[in-house]
C-alpha cells in the first residue's frame, strides 16, 4: 500500500482532480438536464424569459400637401394589476389619494371602482388611459406597488369636425382598435397596424437584456395621402355651416373637385361633430350626406337635358317655346314655372330654369339619347371612391320612362344622384365631354376616357348657355370678381316616403363651374330644408358657391380670366408708368 | 508520462477557463450592448411620438378656424369689401 502510494507522481493527483472535476460537471449537468428538468425550466421561464409586445402605430391619413388630419400618438395607460393591494393599508391609501390629484378624480370614485375589480390582476380605468411621460414620471416617483403602465396609441384628429364625416373614427373592441366609419373604416387593411411579439430575457431589475427571437414581427400601418385639400376643406366646411346656421337648414353638403384630373378637393358636411371628443357623435351628424346620400337632382339636371336636345339635333339654341301661362297641365298632371317667361329660346329654358319648357324640349327628341347621355355622365352608377355605403344613386332605363313619368326626368325628378355623382356630372361638362371619374387616395390612377363624347353639345352648354345662367338668369349670386363662372341653381321639394312631395320644404342646390376659360373646379352646394321664405338654389346655395369658390380660386392661385374694364384700366396705367413706386399703385377704389 | 503531454493537458486546461471566461465576457458585452440597443431604440420611438405630437400642435395652431379666429377677434381684421378689391393679373 504504501509502495503504491509512494508511486503516485504528483501529475496522477492532478489528473485524478481533472477527472474528478469533468465528473462532477458531468453529473450535474446530467441531473439539470433530466432529474431537475421539470423544476428549473419552469422557474426559468417565469423569472427571467418573458414574451414582450412590441407594439407600433395605425397609419396616419393626411392631405394632399402632407398635413395631418389623423394621426396615432403613443401615451401611457396606467395599469393596476392587483387592486386589493392598493387598500391594504394606510401609508398606500395615503399615496392612492396623491394618485388621485394627479389624475384630478375623486378617491371616492376610484375607491369605487377598486372595490368593484376587486382581485383583478389588470385592471385600467377611463381617467388612467393616455397619460403624459410627465404624468407618467409623477406617478412612478409615487412608488406604489401594482401600478405601472403601457403604452397605448391614441388618435388625434387635428381638424375636428371639419373633417369628420369623411375620415370617420375608431372603435375598440378588446384593446384592438379599427375603423368605425368613414375612410378608417374602407381603408382598414391599409391602415391598421399589427403589433408584434418578442421572447426576452430579463434581469432582476426588470429590464431587458437579451432577446432571444421574434415571434411575430410587427407591422406598422402604411401612410393614407388623400386628395383633399386641409385649406378648401376648411373653407367649405366654414361657408356651410354658416349659411346652414343663417337659414336654419337641416343639413347640407358641399364638394369641390378638381375637373383637370378628378381630384376630391373637399367634401363637407353639415351637421358635424368633433372626433377628438366622442360625445359630440351622433349617427346624424357622422353621415357623409355628399357620398351616401341620393337626392333629385331637380333644376340642375336641365344643362344635361339640353345637351342631349342638342346633340339629337332636333333642338337648337335659338328654337322657341312657348311656355305661357306659366302654369299647364301636361299628360294629365299640372306643372309650373316661378313666372310666366312666355315665349323662351331652347337656351333661355335652362338659363330662365323653366319646367314646362324643359318638358316640351324633351318631347322633341328621343328619350334613349337623354338616358345615354346621363349614364355617360356616371348617373345611377357608383363612382367607387371606397367610402362605406356609397350611394349608386338611381336611374331607370329609358323603356321605363313613360310608366314612371317621362315629364319627371325633364326637370329632374324620378332619379338620384349623390352630390359627388352630380359635382362628376359636371366635370364631364366643364370638360367638354371627357370623364375623369373622380377619386380621394392621391395616388390611385383614375379613369379618364380617351375620345370624348357629346364634344359640340357640352361646349355650347359650357360657354354658352350655363354662363348666361350666372351672368343674367338664376344664378347671378354665384358671380365672381375677375373670373368666369357657369352654373346652374335647383330647387327640388322634399319627397318624404309614402307621403309624396312636400310643398313646403325644399333643398336648394347650386352646381358651378370655374373659371370657365380653363376650367379648374366644379363646386356643389346642397342645402336641405332651409327654414327661409326664399328657399331657391338662387337665393340660398349660389352664395355659398360665391364665397367658397373666391376663397379657393385665391387659395390655390389660379389665374383671373374676366378682369373688368376698370381694373384692366388700373393695370394698363401700372405697365405705362416705367418708375412707378409703391404710391402709384395707389388707385382710388371706385368702380 | 512525457513532460510534453504535461505541457499540453496544462495549455488545455488553461484554455478551456479562458474560453469560458471569455463566454462570460462576450455574452456581458452582448447584455450590455443590447441594452444600449434598447435605450437608443426607446429614444429613437420617444423622438417620432415627440416629432408627431409637434406636428399636430402645429396642425392645431396653424388651423384655418384659430388663425382667423385670432385675425378677426386679436388684430381687427376683416375681409375687404369686394368693391375694395383689385384683381390683378400675372
Amino acid at each position: 500500500m504504501i509502495n503504491f502510494i509512494k508511486k503516485i507522481r504528483r501529475i496522477d493527483i492532478i489528473a485524478l482532480f481533472v477527472v474528478l472535476v469533468i465528473s462532477i460537471i458531468l453529473l450535474r449537468s446530467f441531473n439539470l438536464q433530466y432529474t431537475e428538468y421539470e423544476r428549473y425550466s419552469g422557474f426559468k421561464e417565469k423569472i427571467e424569459i418573458k414574451h414582450y409586445p412590441i407594439k407600433t402605430s395605425r397609419g396616419s391619413i393626411v392631405d394632399r400637401n402632407n398635413n395631418i388630419l389623423a394621426e396615432s400618438i403613443q401615451m401611457n395607460s396606467l395599469i393596476i394589476s392587483d387592486t386589493s393591494s392598493l387598500l391594504k393599508d394606510s401609508k398606500t391609501i395615503e399615496k392612492v389619494k396623491k394618485l388621485c390629484v394627479i389624475l384630478d378624480m375623486n378617491f371616492s370614485v376610484l375607491e369605487k371602482k377598486l372595490k368593484e375589480r376587486s382581485n383583478t390582476k389588470y385592471t385600467k380605468f377611463k381617467e388612467g388611459r393616455y397619460l403624459s411621460s410627465e404624468t407618467r414620471e409623477k406617478i412612478l416617483a409615487l412608488n406604489i406597488d401594482g401600478v405601472y403602465f403601457e403604452k397605448e396609441f391614441q388618435r388625434h384628429y387635428p381638424e375636428g369636425e371639419v373633417t369628420a364625416s369623411l375620415i370617420g373614427m375608431l372603435k375598440e373592441d378588446k384593446n384592438v382598435f379599427f375603423g368605425q366609419m368613414g375612410l378608417e373604416k374602407s381603408f382598414n387593411e391599409m391602415l391598421k397596424e399589427e403589433h408584434g411579439e418578442k421572447i426576452v430575457m430579463i434581469d432582476k431589475d426588470k429590464k431587458i437584456v437579451n432577446q432571444l427571437r421574434v415571434v411575430n414581427k410587427q407591422k406598422e400601418g402604411k401612410k393614407l395621402t388623400l386628395t383633399i385639400d386641409a385649406r378648401l376643406q376648411y373653407v367649405a366646411y366654414r361657408e356651410l355651416k354658416k349659411q346652414a346656421i343663417k337659414v336654419n337648414a337641416k343639413s347640407g353638403s358641399v364638394v369641390i373637385l378638381d375637373t383637370t384630373n378628378g381630384d376630391i378637393l373637399a367634401i363637407a358636411n353639415y351637421p358635424s361633430y368633433n372626433p377628438n371628443n366622442r360625445r359630440t357623435y351622433t349617427p346624424e351628424r357622422a353621415r357623409n350626406r355628399a357620398i351616401i346620400d341620393s337626392l333629385e337632382p331637380a333644376s340642375t339636371i336641365k344643362p344635361f337635358l339640353l345637351t342631349a336636345a342638342l346633340h339629337s339635333k332636333k333642338v337648337k339654341l335659338k328654337y322657341e317655346y312657348n311656355t305661357e301661362p306659366g302654369r299647364r297641365k301636361i299628360d294629365g298632371k299640372e306643372y309650373t314655372d316661378t313666372t310666366n317667361n312666355r315665349i323662351l329660346t331652347a337656351q333661355e329654358i335652362v338659363v330662365k330654369s323653366s319646367n314646362i319648357g324643359s318638358i316640351m324640349m324633351l318631347k322633341k327628341f328621343d328619350n334613349k339619347i337623354y338616358y345615354d347621355l346621363l349614364e355617360y355622365v356616371g348617373i345611377g352608377e357608383i363612382i367607387g371612391i371606397n367610402f362605406p355605403l356609397e350611394a349608386e344613386g338611381k336611374l331607370d332605363h329609358y323603356s321605363e320612362w313613360k310608366k314612371l313619368g317621362q315629364n319627371s326626368h325633364a326637370i329632374g325628378y324620378a332619379f338620384k344622384v349623390s352630390p359627388l355623382q352630380l359635382a362628376k356630372a359636371y366635370s364631364v361638362i366643364a370638360n367638354e365631354g371627357f370623364v375623369i371619374n373622380p377619386r380621394i387616395e392621391k395616388d390611385k390612377i383614375t379613369y379618364k376616357n380617351k375620345k370624348p363624347k357629346y364634344k359640340n353639345s357640352f361646349s355650347k352648354v359650357k360657354n354658352i348657355v350655363l354662363k348666361k345662367v350666372v351672368e343674367d338668369g338664376t344664378g347671378k349670386k354665384a358671380r365672381i370678381d375677375g373670373y368666369s363662372v357657369g352654373g346652374k341653381t335647383g330647387t327640388g321639394r322634399l319627397h318624404i316616403k309614402k307621403e309624396g312631395y312636400d310643398s313646403k320644404n325644399h333643398i336648394s342646390l347650386f352646381a358651378g363651374i370655374t373659371p370657365l376659360s380653363l376650367p379648374k373646379l366644379v363646386i356643389v352646394v346642397v342645402i336641405d330644408q332651409p327654414q327661409t321664405e326664399k328657399h331657391g338654389g338662387s337665393d340660398i346655395a349660389a352664395p355659398v358657391f360665391n364665397k367658397i369658390a373666391t376663397d379657393s380660386l385665391r387659395i390655390l392661385n389660379v389665374s383671373p380670366d374676366n378682369i373688368s374694364d376698370y381694373q384692366k384700366n388700373v393695370l394698363n396705367n401700372i405697365e405705362n408708368k416705367n418708375n412707378y413706386t409703391l404710391q402709384n399703385l395707389e388707385v382710388p377704389y371706385v368702380l | 508520462m512525457s513532460n510534453f503531454k504535461i505541457y499540453i493537458i496544462g495549455l488545455l486546461i488553461v484554455g478551456n477557463l479562458a474560453v469560458s471566461l471569455g463566454i462570460v465576457w462576450v455574452e456581458h458585452i452582448n447584455r450590455a450592448q443590447y441594452r444600449k440597443l434598447q435605450e437608443f431604440t426607446n429614444q429613437k420611438y420617444e423622438l417620432r411620438n415627440n416629432w408627431k405630437k409637434l406636428r399636430i400642435e402645429e396642425g392645431i395652431y396653424a388651423s384655418h378656424s384659430r388663425i382667423e379666429n385670432k385675425a378677426r377677434n386679436l388684430l381687427n381684421m376683416s375681409l375687404p369689401k369686394k368693391r375694395k378689391l383689385i384683381t390683378l393679373n400675372d
